[in-house]
C-alpha cells in the first residue's frame, strides 16, 4: 500500500506540471491541445541539458546536472509554446488547429530529437545516473523516518518542485492583482482590456510560463519517474499522458489546488493495475478508462449544473480582436 | 482654479462624411449635475465618448480644470479623472463586487479590496456587498459596481449613460440620492437621459443636443419639460413622404394584455393592448429598448410571453412555431443593433439568405399548374389534385431550390436597388443600407398579410429611405397590415396611420398621426403624458374584434 | 479604435482577396517551410544528399514505385474519408476532435463482426452486418457528446478528446480478450474479409479510393445542395436566424454528428475490413487529428481538402524515404516537418485575413476607423454614421 501511494504521488506529479501548465494556458483564454507535443520538447530537452553537463566534464556536480536539466526542458517546451502563442495570440489563428499542429511537430521532434542528436554511445549510462542519483535524491530523514520518510521525503526534487509550482499558481490565480487580471483576460478581453490591462502581455505570459511548467511534466517523467531510461516509445507515452493533463484540467475544474488532489488521484489510476492482485491481463485496458470516463462525466456534470464557477473560462478558445469591439 | 470641471470646445465627430457631433461647446461646472437631454441619435453618447476616451474627436478641445486635455485611451480619461458607466455594463460574471471594482488598478494585493469597497460605498451610501458575485446580481446592483469602480479609481467627474433605463422608479430614486450625495462631495456629473422628470428632479442645468448640434443649455430652475421637449425635437420638419388613404379592414393582428419579459427576466412589456388592421401603418414610438425588441420577437414567436394573448385573424399565434406563425403570412424584418444579429446569416449569399423562410416548401423547381376562370370543374379538380402533388414533391425533395431563390435575389436586388456585386456575394460584405433591403425584401417576397418592420431606415441615405417608404406603402395599399417601429418622430407623423407610445413596456396611447404633434409625442415617450390615464379607459382594443369571446 | 498614438502596426479584417492570391500566400508559406527543413536537414544529415536531394527522395518516396504510387492514394483517399466527415460537423461550428476514436470504434465493430461471424455466416452477409455496424458504432461515438451538446452546452471538444481514449482502450481490451497473454497485438483474420478487387497493391487499394472518391462527392453535393447542408451552414453562421427561420437546432446537431461519426467508422470498417483485417490501438494513423488539418487547411472545401490530404501523405511517404536516404535512424523526422509545414500554413492565414498596415507607410484618413482600400470598391464595413446612434439606442 505504500509502494502504492508513493508511485502514485511520482507519477501523479508528472500529471500536475502538465495540467497547471495548462491551467494558466486556459485561464488566458487559450485552449492549448498542443501539451502533449510540449511536453515531450521537456523530455527532450532535459536530455539535452543532461548531455551538455556530461560533455562539459565527465563528473559533473549533481547540482549542475538537475539544474541544466530543468532550464533546458523548460527552455525546449517554451519555444514549442512560443509558436503557438505567436500563432494564436498574435496571429489569431485558430487554437485548436494550432494545438494539434503542436503536438504533432513536438512529438515527432522529440522522437527524432532524442533517437538521433541525444543518444549516442554511452550517454544512455550517463542519463540513467543522472536519473537515478541526482534528480531521484531523496530528502534527509526519508529512511529513518518510517512511513512518513518513505511517502514524503523519499523523492526527488522534481516532485517537490511540481507542488510548489501548483501552490504558488494557487495563490497567484486566487489573491493577487496580477492573477485576477489573468482571469479577466480569459473570462473577457475586450473588458480587461477597457480597464487598461495589457491583454497580449498576460496572454504571452501565460502561454510561455504555462509550457515552461508543463514542460517539466516530461522531463519528470523521463528522469525522475523512469530513472534516466529512454525507451523507444517515450514520446509515445507522454503524448498519452499529454492528453490526460487537458482532461485532468477539467476534473481539476481550473483549480490548481484541486489539480493536486487530482493529479495524484489520475496517477493511482495509471498505475492501479500494476498493483491490483489478480487483476487479469485483459483488464488492465478497462482501468486505463476510468480517468477519462471520469473527465467525462466531471464534463457533463458541470455543463449540467451550470455553476458559473465550475466553467472552462468564459472566451476559451476564441481570439481577441480589438477593432471587433 | 477654474470654475469649470470640463469644457468642451467646437468639438466635431464624423463617422465616414456623417457629422455625429457637429462644432458642440459645453461646460460642466465643478459640483453640478448636468443633464445631457437629446433623442435617439442625436450624437449625446458619441459625445461622452470622446470625453472618456473611447473616440477621438476629429476637430475642438477639451479642458479638464481650465487645461487643455489630450484624452486618446480610457486609462487617458482616468488620469484626467474622468470615469464613465456605459449602458453595456464591462464587468466579469465570475468576479466578486470587489474584485470587479479592483480590476486593473494598480496597487497592493487583494487583501484589503473589501474593506475599501465598503468605505467608499458607505461615503455615498450605496448598498454593495463587496463579496457579492455578479451573476447573482440584478441590474441595479450591477450598475451600483460600476459607478463605485469609476468611483475607486478616483474619477471626480462621472459621465453616466442612461443609468435609468434599466432601473424601477425606486432605484431611480436610490441612484438619485447618490448622486446628490456625490455633488455634495464635489463631484461634477454628466446624465445622460430621455425622461424630462428626471431631468427635472436631478439636474442643476440642462444641455440638449439634437442632430449632433448643440441646441442650449438652461438652468433647470427656469425651465420645464414643455420648453425642454421643443428644444429637444425642433420644429417639425414636413417631410415629403406620400400617405396614401388607408382602407382598413377588420383587424388583422390583435394584441391583449401582452406581458413579454427581458432577457433579465424583468417586464419588457406589460399588459399591452393593441391591433393592427389590413392596409394601415401603425407606427410605434418610443425611447430605445422600452421593449420594441422583445414585442417583435414575441409576435414572431422566438420569445416566450408571460402572459395575454396574439391573435391573427382571430385565431391565438400563442406557442406556434416561428415556422408556423410566418406561414399564416406574419413577417417581421428586425434590424437590430448589430444588423446582421436576427434574420439574416453574414456568411451567406444574397440568394441562400432569401430562401432562409421557405427552403423546405420548395425543391425540384416544379411550377404549379395556373388555374383559370375557363377551366371546367373536371379539369380544375385536375390541376388541383396534380398542383398538390408537385407541391408534396417539392417539400420532401431533399435539395434546395437555389435556382428559384437566386431569381428571387435578383428581383430584388432590381426592385430594391441593392448594391453588390452579384447574388452570390455574402451579405456581410454589403454596406449597411443594402443588408437593410435584402432582409426587407425577403419578408415582402413571401407576400405577408401582416409585416412587421423595426428601424427599416436606420443607417441609410435620403433616397433609399424614400425607397424603403414606398415599399412599405405599396404593402399597405394591398392591404397589409404594417407595424412600423421607428426613431425618426418626423418621419413616423408622416407615414403611419396610427401611433402608438411605448414608455418602458407600457402603452401611453395609440394617437391619430394627422391629429397629433411632435410635442405630444415627445411628453408620451417621456412618461410625463399618459393618455391611458387621462381617458380612463384601456385602449387598443377593436370594438369590431374577431376574437370571438370564448377565445379571449 | 482610433488612437493619437498611431500604433505601430496597425491591423484590420479583409474580405474577398482573390483565390489566386491566397492559394499563392499559401504555397509560398508551404514552400519557405520545406527550403527551411532541406537546409536543416541537410546540413545535419549523417548522410546527406544535398539541396536538391532532398526533393528527389521525397518524390521518389511518394512516386517512386507503382506499388508507393497505389499507396499514396490510398491513404490520401483515407485521409480525405476522414476530412470530409470532420467537415460536416465543422460547418456547423462543432469541433468534432473524435475522428480518431470514432474511427476506432468503426475498425473494433468490424473486428467483432470478423471475430465472430467470419465464415459462419454467408461472406456477403457478413459484409453488410459489418458495414452496419461499423457505420452505427462511429455514429455512436459522435453522438454521446453531440447529444450532450445539444442538451446542455457540453463542451463537445474535450468530450470528444476524451472519447478517442475510451475507444483506444476498448480496442486493448478486445484484443487482450481475444489472445489473452499475447502482446497486444491481433493476427490478421481470413474469414469474412473483403476480397481485392484486383491484383497487387492496385487491388487492395482500389476500394479505398474509389469508395472515398464517391463518399467525398456525395458529402460536397449533400453540403452544397440538400436542405439539410442549408441548416447545417445556417447553424454554424449564426444560431439565432436558424431559430428565426424555424429549424430545430438541436434535432440537426445531433443529426449533423449521427453522419459525421458514421463516416468516420466507414473508414474504420474499410481499415479493418480490407486493408488490415484485424484491429490495432493505432489503426486511426491519428487521421482524426490529421484529417483536422486538412478540414481546416483546405477551408472546409472537399476540392482543396482532396490537394491538401494528397500532399500530407506525399509528405508522409516522402519524408520516409528522405529518412532512409539520408541516414536517420528515427522516421519521426516526417512528422517533423509535417509539423514545421502546418505551423508555416497556419501562419500564413493571417496574411489571407487580415491586412496589415505599418504606421507612416499609410495616411488615415480623418474620420475614418478602418481605412477601406479603393480595391475593396468601399465594401469594407465602413463604419456609417448610425453607428453612433446604434450604440446610443443601446
Amino acid at each position: 500500500m505504500l509502494t502504492f501511494l508513493t508511485s502514485a504521488i511520482e507519477f501523479g506529479v508528472i500529471f500536475l506540471f502538465g495540467c497547471v501548465g495548462e491551467i494558466l494556458t486556459e485561464k488566458s483564454g487559450h485552449l492549448n491541445l498542443g501539451i502533449p507535443g510540449i511536453m515531450c520538447m521537456g523530455a527532450a530537452g532535459g536530455c539535452l541539458g543532461v548531455k551538455l553537463c556530461y560533455l562539459a566534464s565527465p563528473a559533473p556536480s549533481a547540482f549542475l546536472v538537475v539544474l541544466m536539466g530543468i532550464l533546458f526542458a523548460m527552455l525546449f517546451a517554451a519555444a514549442l509554446g512560443a509558436v503557438y502563442g505567436f500563432l494564436t495570440v498574435s496571429l489569431r489563428s485558430n487554437q485548436n488547429v494550432t494545438g494539434l499542429a503542436c503536438t504533432i511537430f513536438g512529438v515527432g521532434f522529440t522522437s527524432f530529437f532524442l533517437n538521433n542528436a541525444v543518444l549516442s554511445e554511452g550517454v544512455s549510462t550517463q542519463l540513467s545516473q543522472a536519473g537515478l542519483h541526482f534528480f531521484n535524491h531523496p530528502l534527509p530523514g526519508a529512511d529513518s523516518l518510517g512511513w512518513f520518510g518513505t511517502l514524503f521525503l523519499d523523492h526527488g526534487i522534481l516532485v517537490y518542485l511540481a507542488i510548489v509550482i501548483a501552490v504558488i499558481a494557487a495563490v497567484v490565480l486566487r489573491y493577487t492583482k496580477a492573477g485576477l487580471s489573468l482571469r479577466a483576460v480569459g473570462e473577457s478581453p475586450a473588458t480587461a482590456d477597457a480597464v487598461g490591462i495589457n491583454v497580449t502581455g498576460y496572454k504571452y505570459t501565460a502561454i510561455l510560463l504555462g509550457a515552461a511548467i508543463a514542460g517539466l511534466g516530461g522531463l519528470c517523467y523521463v528522469m525522475d519517474y523512469m530513472g534516466g531510461i529512454v525507451g523507444s516509445t517515450v514520446d509515445q507515452t507522454i503524448q498519452g499522458i499529454g492528453w490526460l493533463c487537458i482532461a485532468l484540467v477539467i476534473f481539476a475544474m481550473w483549480k490548481p489546488a484541486f489539480a493536486i488532489l487530482g493529479s495524484i488521484v489520475f496517477g493511482a489510476l495509471y498505475i492501479l493495475s500494476s498493483y491490483i492482485q489478480g487483476i487479469s491481463f485483459e483488464q488492465i485496458p478497462l482501468l486505463n478508462i476510468v480517468p477519462f470516463a471520469v473527465t467525462i462525466l466531471v464534463l457533463i456534470a458541470t455543463s449540467i449544473v451550470g455553476h458559473r464557477e465550475m466553467q472552462p473560462p468564459a472566451s476559451l478558445g476564441l481570439s481577441y480582436f480589438r477593432e471587433d469591439r | 482654479m477654474d470654475e469649470y470641471a470640463l469644457q468642451l470646445q467646437n468639438i466635431s465627430k464624423y463617422f465616414g462624411s456623417v457629422a455625429a457631433n457637429k462644432n458642440i461647446d459645453l461646460t460642466l461646472k465643478k459640483g453640478e449635475i448636468l443633464a445631457l437631454l437629446g433623442e435617439n441619435g442625436s450624437g449625446k453618447t458619441t459625445l461622452m465618448n470622446m470625453i472618456s476616451g473611447i473616440y477621438y474627436p476629429d476637430e475642438g478641445h477639451i479642458f479638464v480644470n481650465g487645461e487643455e486635455a489630450r484624452i486618446s485611451s480610457p486609462q487617458d480619461a482616468f488620469r484626467y479623472k474622468i470615469g464613465m458607466v456605459h449602458q453595456h455594463f464591462k464587468l466579469i460574471d465570475i468576479f466578486s463586487a470587489a474584485q470587479n471594482i479592483v480590476l486593473g488598478t494598480k496597487g497592493s494585493g487583494l487583501a484589503r479590496i473589501n474593506e475599501e469597497v465598503k468605505a467608499i460605498a458607505e461615503k455615498y451610501g450605496f448598498e454593495i456587498d463587496p463579496k457579492k458575485k455578479i451573476y447573482d446580481m440584478s441590474v441595479s446592483e450591477k450598475q451600483t459596481v460600476e459607478i463605485v469602480k469609476v468611483l475607486y479609481r478616483g474619477a471626480d467627474i462621472l459621465i453616466l449613460d442612461e443609468p435609468t433605463a434599466v432601473l424601477t422608479p425606486q432605484e431611480t430614486e436610490k441612484l438619485f440620492s447618490v448622486m446628490r450625495a456625490m455633488k455634495a462631495d464635489g463631484k461634477s456629473i454628466i446624465i445622460i437621459t430621455h425622461k424630462l422628470n428626471e431631468v427635472m428632479a436631478i439636474s442643476d442645468r440642462v444641455a440638449v443636443l439634437r442632430k449632433g448640434e448643440y441646441i442650449g443649455c438652461v438652468d433647470t430652475a427656469d425651465t420645464d419639460p414643455a420648453s425642454l421637449t421643443e428644444m429637444m425635437v425642433g420644429e417639425k420638419i414636413t417631410l415629403n413622404i406620400s400617405r396614401p388613404e388607408a382602407h382598413a379592414d377588420r383587424p388583422l393582428l390583435e394584441i391583449r394584455d401582452l406581458t413579454v419579459n427581458s432577457d433579465e427576466g424583468s417586464h419588457a412589456i406589460e399588459n399591452l393592448n393593441f391591433f393592427i388592421r389590413g392596409g394601415e401603418i401603425l407606427g410605434v414610438a418610443g425611447i430605445a429598448g422600452c421593449g420594441q425588441r422583445e414585442l417583435c420577437e414575441a409576435i414572431a414567436g422566438l420569445r416566450k410571453i408571460e402572459s395575454g394573448g396574439i391573435y391573427h385573424e382571430g385565431e391565438s399565434i400563442v406557442g406556434l412555431s416561428p415556422r408556423a406563425i410566418s406561414a399564416r403570412g406574419v413577417a417581421m424584418s428586425f434590424i437590430p443593433e448589430d444588423r446582421l444579429g436576427m434574420g439574416l446569416a453574414p456568411s451567406m449569399s444574397v440568394t441562400d439568405n432569401m430562401m432562409l423562410k421557405n427552403y423546405q416548401d420548395h425543391g425540384y423547381g416544379i411550377k404549379p399548374l395556373p388555374l383559370s376562370d375557363e377551366d371546367t370543374p373536371e379539369q380544375a379538380k385536375k390541376k388541383n389534385a396534380r398542383n398538390r402533388f408537385t407541391e408534396f414533391l417539392n417539400r420532401h425533395c431533399p435539395f434546395v431550390d437555389r435556382k428559384k431563390a437566386r431569381a428571387e435575389a435578383e428581383r430584388i436586388i432590381e426592385e430594391l436597388d441593392i448594391v453588390t456585386p452579384s447574388t452570390e456575394t455574402p451579405v456581410r460584405r454589403l454596406s449597411g443600407g443594402n443588408v437593410q433591403k435584402v432582409l426587407l425584401g425577403r419578408e415582402i417576397l413571401i407576400e405577408p398579410n401582416v409585416l412587421i418592420t423595426a428601424y427599416p431606415v436606420r443607417g441609410l441615405d435620403i433616397n433609399s429611405s424614400y425607397l424603403i417608404y414606398d415599399i412599405l406603402n405599396r404593402q399597405k395599399e394591398a392591404g397589409t397590415g404594417i407595424l412600423f417601429i421607428g426613431e425618426d418622430l418626423d418621419v413616423m407623423l408622416a407615414l403611419c396611420d396610427k401611433i402608438m407610445v411605448l414608455c418602458h413596456g407600457k402603452m401611453m396611447g395609440v394617437v391619430h398621426a394627422e391629429k397629433t404633434t411632435k410635442e405630444q409625442l415627445g411628453l408620451m415617450m417621456a412618461g410625463a403624458l399618459d393618455l391611458e390615464e387621462e381617458k380612463g379607459k384601456p385602449m387598443g382594443v377593436a370594438k369590431d374584434t374577431r376574437i370571438g369571446e370564448d377565445q379571449a | 479604435m482610433k488612437n493619437t498614438k498611431e500604433p505601430f502596426i496597425h491591423i484590420t479584417r479583409r474580405e474577398g482577396l482573390p483565390l489566386w492570391k491566397g492559394l499563392l500566400i499559401r504555397a509560398a508559406a508551404v514552400l519557405i517551410a520545406l527550403i527551411l527543413s532541406d537546409i536543416v536537414i541537410s546540413a545535419a544529415a549523417p548522410r546527406s544528399q544535398g539541396f536538391f536531394g532532398f526533393f528527389g527522395a521525397l518524390f521518389s518516396g511518394a512516386f517512386g514505385t507503382e506499388r508507393r504510387i497505389w499507396l499514396l492514394f490510398q491513404n490520401t483517399f483515407l485521409l480525405l474519408g476522414v476530412a470530409v466527415a470532420l467537415v460536416v460537423a465543422f460547418k456547423m461550428k462543432f469541433w468534432n476532435l473524435g475522428g480518431n476514436g470514432q474511427i476506432l470504434m468503426g475498425c473494433l465493430a468490424c473486428a467483432i463482426c470478423l471475430k465472430y461471424l467470419g465464415g459462419k455466416l454467408p461472406d456477403p452477409l457478413v459484409w453488410l452486418i459489418m458495414l452496419v455496424t461499423s457505420l452505427a458504432a462511429g455514429a455512436l461515438w459522435a453522438v454521446i457528446p453531440a447529444i450532450f451538446k445539444a442538451f446542455f452546452n457540453t463542451n463537445e471538444s474535450l468530450f470528444t478528446l476524451m472519447m478517442n481514449y475510451i475507444a483506444m482502450y476498448l480496442v486493448a481490451f478486445f484484443i487482450s480478450f481475444w489472445y489473452p497473454g499475447g502482446t497486444g497485438a491481433m493476427p490478421p483474420l481470413t474469414e469474412g474479409v473483403l476480397p481485392p478487387l484486383g491484383e497487387g497493391q492496385m487491388g487492395k487499394s482500389l476500394l479505398p479510393v474509389l469508395l472515398f472518391a464517391v463518399v467525398t462527392a456525395a458529402i460536397y453535393l449533400y453540403l452544397r445542395f440538400s436542405k439539410h447542408g442549408y441548416e447545417v451552414a445556417l447553424i454554424g453562421d449564426s444560431k439565432n436566424t436558424a431559430r428565426y427561420a424555424g429549424i430545430n437546432v438541436r434535432k440537426v446537431i445531433i443529426r449533423t454528428l449521427l453522419l459525421s461519426g458514421a463516416l468516420c467508422g466507414l473508414v474504420g470498417f474499410v481499415l479493418t475490413g480490407s486493408i488490415n483485417r484485424m484491429v490495432s490501438t493505432t489503426m486511426d494513423g491519428n487521421m482524426g487529428f490529421t484529417g483536422i488539418m486538412v478540414a481546416w487547411m483546405g477551408n472546409l472545401d472537399p476540392l482543396i481538402m482532396a490537394g491538401i490530404a494528397f500532399f500530407i501523405n506525399f509528405l508522409t511517404r516522402g519524408m520516409a524515404q528522405v529518412c532512409t536516404e539520408f541516414g536517420f535512424t528515427s522516421e519521426a523526422l516526417s512528422d517533423t516537418v509535417i509539423g514545421l509545414v502546418y505551423f508555416f500554413f497556419i501562419g500564413c492565414e493571417f496574411f489571407i485575413r487580415y491586412r496589415v498596415h505599418f504606421a507612416g507607410r499609410q495616411k488615415k484618413q480623418p474620420g475614418e476607423e478602418t481605412p477601406a482600400s479603393p480595391e475593396d470598391g468601399g465594401q469594407e464595413q465602413a463604419p456609417l454614421p448610425e453607428d453612433a446612434g446604434a450604440k446610443e439606442a443601446n
